[in-house]
């Protein structure tokens, strides 16, 4: 791979980023849709919240927390890591892969800057107010654990990344449309609930994958709910899953066959 | 003719088993997530919304394992054709391509009900302590209400689809239409859950006859009329549906330009 000046990578994503704006209704329409799909969810709490004054020892503005920090993680995850979703459809078996390797970047940033995607800039924002109106709500808050709140979301994406990363790898040898990819995300729901709710077998699986670390003990160290040792694990969970992740991906593209078409 | 279209949506599906061993999973993940929320959310209640326990939780995992029945794609496939002008091929054809696409996503659902919804189901009901129908008619009334579930799916993606080559835009309204679905139909939570006047906003939209009236009629919510009742609206907004889809689609039509090929 030939090296290349940041500068040459700065062009590239600003030329993408236009390419990205020149439809603005649709990227209104994309961001709509997705602020409305995170709105629905806190509808949803809300709704099941009416009917009972706490869940397993949670209460309603503390889910919110969780949620919140779990809908930031996913929408940093979807503003740079929408092109994994593509991956499988539009590079892989529609060919675009071939034409990307000849170009003297990096695959993955070219096929990640190809797909980025401010809209879900909202989404984030979204998820800061949820957990702001969450922690407005509780009381007996230290107010400096929160200055660790951006490590805190930064490393929760890295972990949804890396994870990603490592999935969407099975797209090299397994030829499909890109439905495991669509599988990290569905697993990722689970983030936005506390995870005293699920059977031990699932909180050990959460744990080992490890979601957990990306909203629910982060939240709860917060809300002054768990282990300190969990926040100084934390932010270092999300870089090493991240290189997990990229290095599975990079072995996987080494098995790259194109499909020809 | 008819059978032909059906056996080319099942064909496609066929064609990509590997896609539905991912969606029995993801589904299922789903499926578990919501009956662990609901099972921590009953702790020290007998009954949320008039609903006990094991209904509550039958129906939120019924409700869910329908959606990979009746789920269909039809919006982004017709809205390609437009923009790909492979419609003016259809529209010299001798058959009309609302009808062909209705039964070819028959084939579809049928496919995916032999691959994903029953493996899903009988996966879910031995892992989950379901309510199962007390009463023999049940089931066929249960089978014909997922028949119609899947034709008012059909028929608002197809206007999802007419809507997108209206606008110019289909992946903003792909995710709208995914959006709307999982709030109005009841395939996340019972629809009676939400507060009035939602509620009853939402009784009058045609996508609760796609999670909501199933689902109901598993866990026998409804006495013999109220079945024949739910069934008929059921049966009345696919007509609907069918007639505004029709309409629409020579409505588009007549703004269609294609530029040779």
């Amino acid at each position: 791979m030939a090296d290349i000046r940041s500068e040459q990578i700065h062009a590239y994503f600003k030329t993408r980023l236009m390419v990205r704006l020149s439809y603005p209704l649709d990227l209104l329409l994309h961001s709509f849709g997705n602020l409305l799909v995170a709105a629905i969810g806190v509808v949803f709490l809300w709704a099941v919240y009416r009917h009972v004054p706490h869940i397993d020892g949670w209460r309603f503005h503390e889910v919110l927390v969780i949620w919140g920090m779990a809908e930031c993680c996913s929408g940093l995850l979807f503003v740079f890591f929408q092109g994994l979703w593509s991956l499988n459809q539009h590079y892989l078996l529609g060919g675009q892969m071939d034409r990307v390797l000849t170009r003297p970047m990096h695959p993955l940033l070219q096929v990640l800057l190809d797909n980025i995607n401010p809209g879900d800039l909202a989404v984030m924002t979204m998820g800061i107010g949820m957990v702001a109106f969450g922690a407005h709500q509780a009381d007996g808050l230290i107010w400096w654990h929160w200055l660790l709140l951006p490590l805190f979301l930064g490393s929760g994406t890295l972990i949804l990344a890396g994870v990603l990363l490592g999935v969407s790898s099975a797209g090299f040898r397994v030829h499909h449309r890109g439905t495991a990819v669509g599988l990290v995300y569905q697993a990722s729901v689970f983030n936005r609930y506390p995870l005293t709710l699920f059977p031990r077998s699932i909180q050990w699986a959460l744990t080992i994958v490890p979601f957990a670390f990306a909203s629910y003990y982060p939240a709860a160290f917060l809300l002054g709910r768990a282990d300190p040792t969990v926040a100084v694990l934390q932010p270092l969970v999300g870089p090493l899953v991240f290189i997990i992740g990229l290095h599975i991906w990079t072995k996987g593209l080494a098995n790259y066959r194109s499909t020809g078409s | 003719m008819t059978l032909a279209s059906v056996r080319l949506g099942l064909n496609l599906v066929l064609a990509y088993r590997f896609e539905a061993l991912v969606k029995v999973l993801s589904a299922s993940i789903v499926a578990l997530l919501n009956w662990c929320l609901w099972t921590a959310i009953f702790q020290g209640h007998t009954t949320i919304a008039g609903r006990t326990q094991a209904e509550l939780t039958t129906y939120v995992v019924v409700a869910w394992v329908i959606t990979t029945f009746y789920g269909t794609r039809v919006d982004e496939h017709l809205s390609a054709r437009f923009r790909t002008g492979d419609i003016g091929v259809d529209l010299i054809r001798p058959w009309s391509i609302q009808q062909h696409l209705y039964f070819r996503d028959l084939g579809r659902a049928s496919g995916a009900l032999v691959l994903t919804t029953v493996p899903l189901a009988l996966w879910t009901g031995l892992l989950l302590p379901l309510r199962l129908p007390e009463h023999l008619w049940t089931l066929p009334c249960f089978l014909l209400s997922l028949f119609l579930a899947h034709a008012i799916s059909f028929g608002f993606a197809w206007l999802v689809g007419i809507a997108a080559f209206a606008l110019r835009n289909s992946s903003g309204l792909a995710h709208l239409k995914a959006t709307l679905i999982s709030v109005f139909s009841g395939a996340l939570i019972p629809l009676d859950l939400y507060p009035e006047p939602l509620r009853s906003w939402i009784m009058w939209l045609p996508l609760q006859g796609m999670s909501h009236t199933p689902a109901d009629i598993f866990v026998e919510r409804h006495t013999p009329g109220e079945l024949v009742t739910a069934i008929a609206v059921q049966g009345i907004w696919a007509g609907i549906l069918a007639i505004a889809g029709w309409w629409a689609f020579h409505k588009a039509v007549r703004n269609v330009v294609i530029q040779g090929g």
